[in-house]
């Protein structure tokens, strides 16, 4: 960003937060409201549509057949992928996905490995001929802080209503026939992430807009289930204390909650 | 833990550049900078810091990528850029072997790199690595099968400072927040031996031991 613009941005930024407040009214601890919506996409297998603020995000999970791995001929795959395109954001050009969206993709994929957030073994058909390929495909349509967040929950949700029909193989003819019966995914855990922007050494803000994440100097990510925590992502700037993190673990098994709540109540 | 080694100078063209091998894992280091760089790259009031990251095959998976992100925050943050401006200053980290421990293996190597380049630092930095086991047993510094049997394994890294800072945090497994704490105690106390190390090794080879 431009410093000159950067400064008269700050300085705006600090006289809301040496009031406890932020620019669009929330306090320092405040989230922005979730709106979630099932099943919006009607020709793929599950889907989300999630707003945060204004960050909108939505998820299509397609489920394939495929030929499992030879090391591990028992388990289906999940694979997660991020798109941030050119449209949701005026830094992001057109092309090759940027760096950020091939993290977050490699974010989100690591932490469905950590909480396995289904058992992959349900999507086997025929042990090392066959397998369920859920291949889930994240959009972002409007870039406005807390972009991981918005993902998981998007991803969490779809996966929730995806119906796979049942399958039978032939192993000696190697025919496939598929039955109109459909079943719902069982879902171990429910991850969910909260972002948590480090704008100096007192002030943490909850759930950053993209204006205060350029602002910030760092980024801490706590992915939690209310209970247990699946990671604490924070990738370099400012340092963090002790007893902030406590506070932000805190505040994000309170979200988590209440996330969760959401979810069952659009179901 | 596992006693580092470290060769700094090891690249003849570059400002700096360290051997830097943690265990079975190595990894080689190069700084070069600060330099002019193409006009569209270079910032009026600060330099522009670029961590590459190459595995040994050249290119990179989506995973590493994400490696290389944290690097390039870790070290952009420790160095004093307003002091370099118009300029660019490249990092360029190979790995040389991999038998797990990666994360901070890299994060070590550049921090010695960075200070056998002599460019101004705000901090120094250390990382460390350590694994949970199911019975909530602390490995420092494990190997790869530790790693592999482990319930959580945490990357930590902390400056050189006297009260606890933390400036990274990566972390793949499930954990409660007591584990998390615990594994931040030990990891702190491990990163006071690495910049122990760190100032033998620059006692070493500086001319004026």
């Amino acid at each position: 960003m431009n410093s000159i613009k950067k400064n008269v941005q700050d300085t705006y930024a600090r006289e809301y937060l040496a009031l406890n407040k932020r620019s669009d009214g929330r306090g320092l601890m405040g989230f922005r409201d979730v709106s979630l919506n099932l099943s919006s996409i009607h020709t793929a297998d599950g889907s989300a549509a999630v707003k945060i603020g204004n960050t909108a995000v939505i998820c299509g999970i397609k489920a394939e057949l495929g030929v499992p791995k030879s090391e591990t001929p028992n388990v289906g795959y999940l694979i997660v992928n991020v798109e941030l395109p050119s449209l949701c954001y005026k830094k992001i050009r057109p092309g090759i996905p940027c760096d950020e969206a091939m993290q977050t993709t490699s974010f989100l994929n690591e932490v469905c490995n950590n909480c396995k957030i289904i058992d992959l073994q349900q999507l086997c058909i025929c042990v090392d001929k066959l397998v369920w390929v859920l291949s889930c495909d994240i959009y972002c349509l409007n870039y406005d802080g807390s972009v991981l967040d918005a993902c998981l929950i998007a991803l969490l949700s779809a996966i929730q209503t995806v119906k796979i029909p049942e399958v039978k193989y032939d192993k000696e003819t190697e025919e496939t026939t598929v039955f109109e019966n459909y079943n719902l995914l069982k879902v171990n855990s429910l991850p969910v992430s909260v972002t948590f922007s480090l704008f100096n050494e007192k002030h943490i803000l909850a759930d950053p807009t993209e204006e205060e994440e350029q602002l910030c100097a760092s980024k801490l990510t706590i992915v939690t289930n209310g209970s247990l925590l699946y990671s604490l992502h924070k990738p370099g700037g400012d340092f963090i204390k002790d007893s902030q993190i406590q506070n932000c673990v805190q505040h994000a098994k309170k979200r988590a909650n209440t996330i969760h709540k959401l979810i069952k109540a659009a179901k | 833990m596992n006693s580092p080694q470290c060769k700094l100078g090891y690249l003849g063209n570059t400002e700096g550049s360290a051997f830097f091998s943690q265990g079975k894992t190595a990894v080689c280091v190069s700084v070069v900078g600060p330099f002019e760089p193409k006009a569209s790259k270079s910032m009026y009031d600060r330099a522009t810091v670029d961590v590459t990251f190459r595995r040994k095959t050249g290119s990179i998976s989506v995973h590493d990528k994400m490696l290389e992100g944290i690097m390039q925050s870790t070290c952009e943050i420790a160095l004093n850029v307003e002091q370099y401006p118009r300029t660019s200053i490249v990092v360029t980290v190979q790995e040389m072997q991999d038998r797990g421990n990666l994360l901070s293996t890299c994060l070590n190597a550049s921090c010695m790199a960075l200070i056998d380049s002599g460019i101004a630092m705000h901090h120094l930095y250390a990382a460390v690595s350590c694994a949970v086991t199911e019975s909530e047993e602390i490995i420092l510094d494990p190997d790869e099968l530790q790693i592999n049997s482990s319930v959580a394994y945490f990357t930590l890294v902390f400056s050189n400072s006297e009260t606890r800072r933390l400036l990274t945090s990566h972390t793949t497994g499930e954990f409660s927040h007591s584990t998390y704490v615990h594994c931040m105690d030990k990891c702190f106390a491990a990163s006071k031996e690495i910049f122990n190390f760190y100032k033998n090794i620059v006692k070493k080879s500086s001319i004026f031991n």
